[in-house]
């Protein structure tokens, strides 16, 4: 049973953050409710006020912004909305395919991506994907509007980067022919471990590829594997001089080694470092062959 | 088979049906009484602890709080402060002493369930930690400490309660000697000794533990989720002191039990708030609540068995470790029919076998679906497939060497095997063939494995009694008290009734239970049902089709013979005669309907065995599983799933699948995800974010439920029960099927991806099959 609250349906931004402002830390702004209500029923927080954002326009569309080359994804916008949006599908699919097989069905069609942002689960799928594309949080604040990272705002388990009245508004997320992969492994409604993996063509630098590989849920946040994504960096993009099965299988050993990971009800420390070893070297090979395959065409 | 009889057999809709897809099936929970108050539970933080003190102030000032009760008042209110099927060991309310974390402490009665809640988590006591006994055999020691004292007999009691030995922390017992297995180990070549774990898992009834109690008259009236209306009021009438006809117990429909709705304190403590309030009082538990009530066993299982040079089995030890937590509940029932089924239902001339259930500091264990026969297969046949990989036998020929078959005797004394086993495994084998075994290209490597099991079911003394009202439009009610927990009760018992009263299932309904109304039923457990009040069913429609034809001859004055009830009517006489003018017409005897009587009265045992009880049918179950795995994930997918199951006569082919198919799927968890898992005494997973179920993506496509039919079945028309019977075998077989797959062995569950990786890292022989890639 949840405990009572104060239910608040503000119509503007203003009226919400008025409302979170005056009740501070008994008031959480509300969305889909997927995470917030189980914590509230488990009795995990005490919460007074929920401050209902679904009646503010405007904050759960999807739209390419031509200035910026970015996506933006309003925070309101459902899982659903997002794996089905012909945007998102168009400029990124991956993004879309995660979104697709987060949690079940029913918490796809009324949770947020803000609110799965927002509350910081250290196996949630969005994240990790988001720190890959090179994706950012907008925030509107008292201060004003602020831009965070993913990796900045994952602060660890269950804690963000939220400053008091700071609601999250949209994702954006960089528009610039990125190749994703994205794995994971599930045993419980979570991922174990999850892997994204994106592949960019560096400007300026012919035959030259930057990359971003993440591994999510081993550890207390999405980690950026340093080592595989320099090895990466540093391998020709040209696929007929490359031997993709041998560096994935690098990346993958570079990230097992390095990725920290913690024992959990998903499974020991072991098995995750070797889980992240294999879905690193997944993920790879298939970003680099999808890669590989649009160098071809671009040649072509 | 089904040509015989005009509604057995046939795919009849469940009555019960539509109510439930369309939301309009009342349940405990759907009770609204006028002046309902709302009970709480307070638990224990801790699983073993001296109650040093119990503030009740703040929940007290919770405004809507009426009373806040604790050991006292239960003590104050009933005759004793105490339950238990077999050993009255269970406080209502945890006296001095909690025994484990989530153990009732006191209970919070409110104007609304809000208030109580709250209330309940503002009672504060204050805890002296006892050391923690979360090891079996180390609860098992020379001293450790002991959680119990002497207690008398429950419910049950008699020979089940004879094994509690609580200076050693046993809640019970079994142990059987036959033949001389020392000997015989010292004779042969080949000796096999494994040990298997399996944890405790979760019932997971998608309602939760719900129940109402209304003060009435000296008594009480009862609405309750629960298999056992009758050893319910048994109980409160005994916690009163009252006669058993002032305690009136009613189950409305059920939402799902699996044996976790049998003996949890919700019963008594609801009780006590109504006794307490003198008012209806509603105690409706959460599902983390449900996570902390009850529980299947986990065990520990050590499987000995000698083989003589033929590949036949000389030989047998069994050991079986049950943890059965804080109190005995149906633990000594549990592990006396685990240890009899042990041995499995193969041919064994020398064995031993010695059982304990064994009190720890954790949630009670007591029945699930299966009730103590899911464990000892899982053992055994795990330990047949290893011993047939060790001696690189086949292990569906190493199985059919050793099987009893149909008729044998699996103890003499105990009804003899109505199961045909060997052909349920040819059977198995047969679904298995064609296109199973084709490897996917990739790097999956797949296996296929078979169990096979035999489940001595309704055994003992359960009798039943039913009453079936003809009415004068020919139609009839059924009294009778078999609890509808989503298994197709009421359709089955309104099909018996309605092939024996000649008429459609449209015109029969069915009581639900009420212990003030409808006849004794001993109890809604182990597949029992269809068999015990079927034929008690059976035998009260029979008896008012009966006395329908005898008063028609007599009214028409020709013998009864040839005489029969069709469709509403008396035929077969010198002109067709209705039952209204049987019932209604000049002298008729009848008091405006026809009243039938059927009973059920058990068969005793023909000799005494160590078990001691006779079984009412033997459940034969076979499962055979296909899987492919993920060699370097350890991920497993079932890709097949075949039950075969012993029906005697299927009733209704559409609930007897639905029963074998449910069965098979709730097995996956069982083999693949579930456990409730402890750190210290702390249950760290009761939620179903962290307590993994089977769901729809995990059940395979090709899940396919066959049923053997001989009409040989001592129930109704020669049927029999099928409640439990793919449960038992689904979970090994697939066990059985990842270790093919991997070639190696698997002696824990359930199969994380993380044990199947260890597994396949420690790879020490090859199982037959394996690795097929």
């Amino acid at each position: 049973m949840i405990p009572r609250f104060r239910l608040h349906r503000p119509t503007t931004l203003e009226e919400a953050a008025g409302l979170l402002d005056a009740h501070g830390q008994a008031a959480r702004a509300y969305a889909g409710g997927t995470e917030l209500l189980l914590v509230l029923r488990e009795g995990l927080l005490e919460i007074e006020h929920l401050v209902d954002l679904k009646r503010i326009p405007g904050l759960s569309g999807i739209r390419v912004v031509e200035d910026d080359g970015e996506l933006e994804i309003g925070a309101l916008a459902t899982h659903t909305s997002i794996a089905e949006s012909p945007l998102v599908r168009e400029h990124c699919p991956a993004l879309a395919a995660a979104e697709g097989v987060l949690g079940n069905r029913r918490v796809r069609n009324v949770g947020s991506i803000g609110g799965n942002l927002c509350f910081g689960e250290p196996h949630g799928d969005v994240a990790p994907v988001l720190v890959a594309l090179g994706a950012a949080l907008l925030l509107r604040g008292p201060e004003g509007l602020r831009r965070v990272l993913p990796e900045d705002w994952l602060l660890g388990p269950f804690e963000v980067d939220l400053r008091p009245a700071e609601i999250l508004v949209a994702v954006r997320v960089p528009l610039r022919g990125q190749v994703l992969a994205y794995r994971r492994i599930r045993t419980l409604e979570r991922p174990t471990v999850s892997v994204a993996v994106a592949l960019t063509a560096s400007p300026g630098t012919p035959g030259a590829v930057s990359a971003r590989v993440v591994v999510g849920c081993a550890g207390p946040r999405p980690t950026r594997v340093r080592a595989a994504e320099d090895r990466l960096s540093a391998t020709s993009a040209d696929p007929q001089r490359v031997d993709a099965a041998d560096v994935a299988r690098r990346c993958g050993t570079a990230a097992a080694d390095e990725v920290d990971a913690v024992d959990d009800l998903y499974g020991p420390e072991t098995y995750k470092r070797r889980l992240v070893g294999v879905l690193v070297r997944r993920a790879v090979q298939e970003a680099w062959t999808g890669f590989g395959g649009r160098t071809m065409e671009a040649r072509a | 088979m089904a040509e015989r009889f005009r509604v057995i057999g046939r795919p009849v809709p469940r009555i019960d049906g539509v109510a439930k897809v369309t939301g309009a099936a009342a349940y405990v929970g759907d009770l609204h009484l006028p002046g309902l108050q709302h009970a709480a539970v307070a638990r224990s933080a801790v699983p073993h602890a001296r109650i040093v003190s119990c503030s009740l102030d703040a929940a007290r000032a919770v405004p809507g709080v009426t009373v806040v009760l604790t050991a006292s008042d239960a003590r104050r209110h009933f005759t004793a402060n105490r339950f238990g099927p077999v050993v009255r060991d269970t406080p209502v309310l945890a006296e001095d002493v909690v025994r484990y974390e989530g153990e009732p402490v006191a209970l919070v009665v409110a104007r609304t369930a809000d208030a109580a809640r709250r209330a309940a988590g503002l009672v504060d006591v204050e805890y002296e930690d006892l050391p923690v006994l979360t090891d079996i055999e180390a609860a098992m020691a020379e001293g450790a400490p002991r959680l119990h004292g002497h207690a008398e007999g429950g419910e049950f009691g008699g020979a089940w309660g004879r094994g509690s030995d609580p200076e050693h922390n046993v809640a019970g017992q079994y142990h059987d000697l036959r033949g001389d297995p020392a000997a015989a180990f010292a004779r042969v070549e080949h000796v096999f000794e494994h040990t298997y774990h399996v944890p405790p898992i979760q019932h997971y009834a998608l309602e939760n533990h719900v129940v109402v109690v209304e003060p009435d008259g000296p008594g009480l009236t009862v609405h309750a989720a629960n298999q056992y209306p009758f050893l319910m009021a048994r109980l409160l009438s005994g916690l009163l002191g009252v006669p058993e006809s002032a305690i009136r117990v009613r189950v409305p429909f059920v939402g799902g039990s699996f044996g976790s709705k049998e003996y949890v304190n919700v019963l008594p403590l609801a009780a006590l708030a109504a006794l307490a309030v003198r008012a209806p009082v509603r105690l409706e538990c959460s599902m983390e609540e449900s996570f902390r009530s009850s529980s299947r066993h986990g065990a520990r299982m050590t499987f000995r068995t000698a083989l003589a040079a033929d590949g036949r089995i000389a030989a047998r030890e069994v050991r079986l470790l049950f943890d059965t937590g804080a109190y005995a509940d149906q633990g000594p029932r549990v592990v006396r029919q685990a240890g009899y089924r042990s041995p499995g239902p193969y041919r064994i001339p020398h064995l031993r076998v010695d059982a304990w259930a064994v009190y720890t500091n954790r949630v009670p264990a007591g029945a699930y679906r299966g009730f103590g026969a899911s464990q000892p297969i899982m053992a055994c046949e795990r330990h047949t497939d290893e011993i047939a990989a060790a001696l690189e036998l086949d292990p569906v020929e190493f199985r059919l060497r050793n099987l009893l078959a149909l008729g044998d005797d699996f103890v003499a004394g105990d009804r003899p095997l109505d199961c045909d086993l060997p052909a349920g495994l040819r059977l198995a084998v047969a679904e298995m063939r064609p296109g199973h075994d084709r490897p996917e290209p990739g790097r999956r490597l797949h296996g296929v494995g078979f169990a096979v099991g035999a489940k001595n079911s309704a055994s003992g003394r359960l009798p039943s009694s039913a009453i079936v009202r003809l009415h004068a439009d020919g139609s009839a009610t059924v009294l009778a008290s078999s609890v509808e927990i989503g298994q197709g009760t009421l359709t089955m018992l309104a099909q018996v009734a309605a092939e024996a009263l000649g008429s459609g299932v449209d015109r029969v309904r069915v009581s639900t239970p009420d212990t003030g109304a409808t006849p004794f039923d001993q109890r809604t457990s182990s597949s029992r049902s269809t068999v015990h009040l079927g034929l008690a069913v059976q035998r009260a429609a029979e008896d008012a089709s009966r006395q329908a034809c005898e008063a028609a001859a007599e009214r028409c004055g020709v013998p009864a013979e040839g005489l029969a009830l069709r469709e509403g009517i008396v035929t077969g006489g010198p002109r067709p005669m209705s039952i209204r003018e049987v019932i209604d017409g000049p002298g008729s005897r009848f008091g405006g309907e026809i009243i039938g009587v059927g009973h059920f009265v058990p068969d005793e045992p023909e000799a005494p065995t160590a078990f001691g009880m006779r079984a009412g049918y033997w459940e034969g179950s076979v499962g055979a599983a296909a899987v492919a795995v993920d060699p370097e994930t350890g991920e497993v997918e079932v890709t097949k799933l075949v039950s075969v199951g012993d029906a005697g006569t299927v009733i209704n082919p559409l609930t007897a699948h639905g029963q074998e198919e449910g069965g098979a799927a709730m097995a996956v968890g069982h083999a693949l995800f579930e456990a409730c898992v402890y750190e210290g005494g702390h249950l760290v997973n009761p939620s179903l974010l962290d307590y993994r179920l089977p769901t729809a993506r995990d059940v395979p496509a090709a899940l396919e439920s066959r049923l053997l039919e001989r009409g040989d079945g001592p129930g109704p028309y020669g049927s029999k029960g099928l409640g439990e019977s793919a449960i038992i075998t689904a979970a090994p077989a697939i066990v059985n099927a990842v270790a093919a797959a991997i070639g190696a062995p698997l002696r824990e569950l359930p199969l994380t991806p993380w044990r199947v990786l260890e597994a396949l890292d420690g790879r020490e022989h090859a199982e037959p099959g394996a690795g097929r890639a």
